[in-house]
């Protein structure tokens, strides 16, 4: 008798579309990982000369002519911090009230495309309106307080835009599970929907911090575009004072005075600030899990 | 047979325009397993979700009729639903253990009530999951998440989160679809071993598992509750012609 001859599973062979996929794919993620690698190499290669301690610990000197950045980066700080502390909170209450407890489908739907339109115009529109109502209005004059709420209502929709997409995420059956053994709504907000959601707060955070350290036009009209003088007084005075933040002072550098070292030492600070403040938000969510 | 747990009196369940329940009267033993068996969409879910107002949430739904438990109504107006819950425990569908410890996961329900003593916790916890035997499998793993036990574990595992709150009557919507033979006849053994202490109250889809476990057997078809009786009778001797049918396969 004459079998056929068997079928052969080894040997892989090489479908020729799969092959150009994979190819392709891989040729994409390369062009992003190199883009990204030179990116960040040139600026550090450019800023890296730029950096030494008087440039990382005093203040800018006009009459000596010596270039100091430490105003900006604490500046910086305090306006990411003071803002992360009013619109966390705010923007997952908001989230939680808007996912949990509004019945208004209508009123809901309304506050959410207002949202996502805030969340799309462009900041300087922020900048205008922090200016007339915190500084004119609210009497803060420009100061860092303005910016930092300024930058507060900026960065709200993106926390509250987050949050809720997570809270949705959450399994229903998780829900039923907690009401079912005698839990109140905010029982359950509490232990399960929080806990649960706190990937995406997080994204929230990173993105916020992201869009805050990155802000300058805003910040040049509610918080000033120059920081002179060393950080002293109380943190309120600090605060009540202007003061530039790193990328404003990176834009001042770099367009009014044309001194491109200093601007690049600035860029690379901000992307040191940017990846530790990162590297802090997944510390804080790692240890708000093992708890 | 035994006091009655609970009984409903015109039970209407309205969903939108759907009328969903149409005047169910029912009476639940104590200490006994009561199975509800019908078709699917039949309402036989629905019912149970009306014992522990599980449908309170949900948007567009309208009860009427009385729902009894040990004389009070549980619809009435001063109600705390959390006693009720803790009173009336729930074990659903598919597992849905908490994303937390296994421990956690049984203490959720005492901590709710205000417990707070580690010591009675531990008891508790102890307790319950020796309940529902699965205490051999998880008492050296108790801080490792739930979620990493097999289905038929975490199945278990809400059971005895269940039975953490101390609930006098059990529901449990179809408890074992989700599960395989060995786990299912592992449940179906808990289920025997809990009638004891517990009056119980389950939704199944498998003839032959309400069969097994229950001692009265519910038959529910489009809303109406077309026969209660003993097991025993419903099964050997139906007295109406459409559970006849239905429990030889005739539709369903």
């Amino acid at each position: 008798m004459n079998n056929p001859p068997l079928s052969r599973i080894t040997g892989k062979r090489r479908r020729p579309s799969e092959f150009l996929l994979y190819g392709l794919i891989y040729l994409l993620a390369a062009c992003l990982a190199v883009l990204v690698l030179l990116l960040v190499g040139y600026i550090l290669v450019r800023g890296l000369p730029a950096i030494t301690v008087p440039f990382l610990t005093t203040a800018e000197n006009p009459i000596l002519e010596t270039v100091g950045i430490f105003p900006s980066i604490v500046n910086t700080l305090y306006i990411v911090f003071f803002a992360l502390i009013i619109c966390v909170p705010l923007g997952v209450g908001g989230a939680v009230y808007l996912s949990e407890y509004a019945k208004n489908k209508k009123l809901v739907g309304a506050i959410q495309f207002a949202s996502e339109t805030l969340a799309g115009i462009p900041s300087i529109l922020y900048g205008i309106f922090g200016y007339v109502f915190f500084c004119v209005l609210l009497n803060l004059h420009v100061s860092l307080i303005a910016g930092v709420l300024t930058l507060t209502i900026m960065v709200l929709p993106i926390m509250m835009r987050t949050t809720q997409e997570a809270l949705r995420a959450v399994p229903k059956a998780y829900r039923e599970g907690a009401l079912g053994l005698g839990a109140t709504k905010w029982y359950l907000i509490r232990t399960i929907l929080i806990p649960s959601s706190l990937k995406g707060i997080l994204t929230g955070v990173i993105l916020s911090v992201g869009r805050m350290v990155s802000e300058s036009a805003a910040l040049l009209l509610v918080a000033g575009g120059s920081a002179m003088y060393m950080p002293r007084g109380s943190v309120w005075e600090q605060l009540s004072h202007s003061g530039s933040t790193l990328s404003v002072e990176l834009y001042r550098y770099a367009m009014s005075r044309g001194d491109n070292g200093t601007a690049f030492g600035i860029a690379s600070v901000l992307i040191v600030i940017v990846a530790l403040l990162n590297l802090l938000t997944r510390f804080v969510a790692w240890r708000l899990n093992k708890k | 047979m035994n006091a009655i747990k609970l009984y409903t009196k015109e039970l209407h369940l309205h969903y939108g325009e759907a009328h969903v329940l149409k005047g169910i009267d029912i009476e639940v033993p104590e200490h006994c397993v009561t199975a509800l068996i019908g078709p699917s969409g039949c309402g036989k879910s629905t019912f149970l979700k009306t014992l522990n107002r599980m449908n309170d949430a949900v948007a567009n739904v309208k009860i009427t009729g009385e729902v009894m438990l040990d004389g009070e109504d549980i619809y009435a107006k001063n109600v705390d639903v959390t006693a009720l819950r803790k009173k009336v425990g729930m074990v659903f569908q598919a597992p849905n253990p908490f994303p937390m410890s296994i421990y956690d996961n049984i203490a959720y329900g005492p901590r709710i009530h205000g417990e707070k003593k580690r010591i009675v916790l531990d008891e508790i916890v102890e307790q319950s999951l020796r309940d529902a035997a699965i205490w051999d499998e998880v008492k050296d793993r108790l801080k490792k998440p739930a979620l990493g036990l097999s289905g038929g574990q975490q199945q278990r595992l809400c059971i005895a989160r269940s039975l953490a709150t101390k609930p006098e009557l059990l529901l449990m919507d179809e408890p074992t679809s989700a599960l395989d033979p060995i786990s299912t006849s592992k449940i179906e053994e808990l289920i025997d071993e809990l009638r004891k202490s517990y009056s119980i109250v389950i939704v199944t889809h498998n003839m032959q598992q309400a069969a097994r476990i229950s001692d009265y057997t519910a038959f529910f078809l489009l809303g109406d509750l077309v026969e209660l009786g003993t097991t025993g009778d419903i099964f050997s001797n139906p007295k109406d012609r459409r559970t006849e049918d239905y429990i030889t396969g005739r539709f369903g």
